[in-house]
């Protein structure tokens, strides 16, 4: 168990334990959508639980689906009250997953979801509108 | 012109028409996504596209259905000519195929959303194999990891790897962040790889290029590697396989071989001239390793599934199998699957090879594969395949071991009933 504190965009201060791992991660394929546990059996984190984890990572890789799993999770999160994971931080400390791939989350809702696309992303505010909070 | 983003992006008044909503609320929210996402790239500018691929036709749960329907309802329209990529559920036989009603309603509504936007309904994940492939050059937004390192690696067309939603929003629009892989110098090789001892005739070999792509995905990650010394002239099925397993162990866009694919007829011109970041000596033990790393179960264990066809089979490779599988009868606790497009299955059907791979055993699937649809049950089983991409994402997903193995050896190891290895040809 490590201890992290994360400093975000804006100064937000969070804290929790995180899970650090330094072979990048595949969310489609490599977490189960349904209980956020890491899948992929090729994956030193193969097992383990994201729920309420600071992931932290070099990079995605493989699937271009990764925004869809971490867009249901989000749905989830906004109808089941349950998040995972709670936070990304790709180690580069880069706000991009990799020079030539990316992600979008874009659905309106209105509680802490939002805070897994802005620390994927932290410039972007939500799409749909620059009043929803 | 003020910068109506905020995000230091200049628009064209086009671009702007849509961004501010005159174009309808769908266009209005896909500039939206792809405004705040594009300077994350690094782009100041947006790129015209003429085509796009979409992989959010891929069922994973409601939350990514109710954003088809939400831009299906707005009036959403695609600009561009649109392939969706494999969908969760084969439209013509899922419930032969076990699929639960449910399930297959809403994966079905799904695919319908992109088809009521104006997809076409071709449902593959190698839609280069089909008339939406593009030319050399071409600037398109496609999604699917294998799709875009084929595209800009064996075509030459230009993609970076366009993540769910984020290529619905370019397919809406018709545009791209301009960066990545859509401008020159971005796509010169800044890894050099070079095969050392490598047997030539290895290199001729079908299981040599999932391996050495799979290899590579871990071995560069995200970067522009650059292979040397490939002594073989790989058709594109060949290539497609190492495109797939390089952009499944890393997140390779896009691979240069030297001599043989279009941006690199040389080693120099791959490279632009310019020294290499870093330089890696691949051997036959290190693609042994990784050829080892893809199995999780071994020989002599009982099989339970053979599965070929990720990505979707080709009329040649489903032509292979069934010269292969002639006379042949698969064992009765073995399920075969072939997943290919529905294009090719009706190719194969008229042309009579159809039921000959019916014959062997074998359900040939269109629109959808055996890691998007749950077509798998949960046995205990071995996996087997000729696919690194099935493989790899095999015991993750459907839950069974996996063992990777020439399309000869899947076929002897369905009719044994257990696995049977050939590997004489990584001995060295």
């Amino acid at each position: 168990m490590t201890p992290a504190q994360i400093v975000v965009a804006g100064g937000e201060v969070v804290r929790g334990i995180a899970l650090v791992t330094d072979v990048p991660l595949s969310f489609w394929g490599g977490v189960d959508p349904a209980t956020g546990t890491v899948i992929d059996q090729h994956h030193p984190l193969r097992g383990k639980l994201l729920t309420d984890r600071i992931l932290i990572l070099p990079s995605g890789r493989g699937s271009c689906s990764a925004s869809g799993v971490l867009l249901e999770e989000i749905y989830k999160a906004v109808h089941q009250r349950r998040l995972s994971p709670t936070w990304l931080i790709p180690s580069s400390a880069s706000v991009r997953f990799s020079r030539t791939s990316s992600t979008a989350c874009g659905y309106q809702c209105s509680c802490s979801p939002r805070r897994i696309a802005a620390t994927l992303h932290p410039a972007i505010p939500w799409p749909f509108s620059r009043t929803d909070n | 012109m003020p910068d109506p983003t905020g995000y230091n992006l200049t628009l064209t008044g086009e671009e702007e028409s849509m961004l501010v909503g005159e174009q309808g609320e769908a266009v209005q929210i896909a500039m939206r996504i792809l405004t705040r996402v594009a300077p994350l790239y690094g782009a100041t500018a947006l790129l015209p596209v003429t085509r796009a691929h979409i992989d959010d036709c891929i069922y994973e749960g409601d939350a990514g259905l109710a954003f088809a329907e939400r831009l299906a309802t707005a009036g959403g329209r695609v600009r561009v000519p649109t392939s969706p990529n494999v969908i969760s559920l084969d439209r013509q036989h899922w419930r032969q195929l076990g699929l639960e009603a449910s399930y297959a309603t809403k994966a079905r509504r799904l695919g319908q959303a992109y088809l009521a936007m104006g997809a076409t309904p071709s449902f593959t994940c190698a839609p280069y194999q089909t008339a939406a492939r593009p030319v050399f050059g071409e600037q398109i937004a496609w999604s699917e990891s294998n799709a875009v390192a084929f595209a800009n690696s064996v075509i030459g067309a230009r993609t970076n790897r366009y993540g769910d939603y984020l290529d619905a929003a370019c397919a809406l629009t018709g545009r791209v962040p301009a960066a990545g892989l859509h401008l020159d110098a971005l796509r010169l090789a800044t890894v050099l790889v070079r095969l050392r001892d490598v047997p030539q005739k290895l290199m001729a070999d079908d299981t040599f290029y999932p391996v050495l792509g799979y290899l590579l995905g871990s071995l560069v990650a995200d970067e522009v590697p650059v292979i040397e010394g490939l002594d073989a002239a790989p058709d594109e099925d060949q290539l497609k396989s190492l495109a797939a397993a390089a952009a499944t162990s890393g997140s390779v866009a896009m691979c240069h071989i030297a001599g043989v694919t279009p941006e690199a007829p040389t080693l120099d011109q791959a490279l632009g001239g310019i020294e290499p970041h870093r330089s890696i000596d691949v051997t036959l033990a290190d693609l042994n390793r990784a050829r080892r790393e893809l199995s999780t179960g071994e020989s002599g264990d009982e099989v339970g599934v053979v599965a070929f066809g990720s990505p979707h089979g080709s009329l040649a490779e489903c032509r292979t199998i069934a010269a292969l599988v002639s006379g042949q009868r698969a064992s009765a606790g073995v399920e075969v699957f072939i997943t290919t497009s529905k294009a090719v299955r009706d190719l194969l059907d008229r042309s009579g090879e159809l039921p000959a791979l019916e014959a062997f055993g074998a359900k040939v699937t269109s629109d959808t594969c055996i890691v998007v649809s749950p077509l798998v049950k949960t046995t205990g089983k071995v996996l087997m395949t000729n696919s690194a991409k099935y493989a790899h994402y095999g015991p993750g997903i459907v839950k069974n071991r996996a063992v990777f193995a020439s399309t000869e050896s899947c076929i002897t190891s369905a009719v044994k009933g257990r696995v049977v290895l050939d590997d004489a040809g990584w001995s060295g």
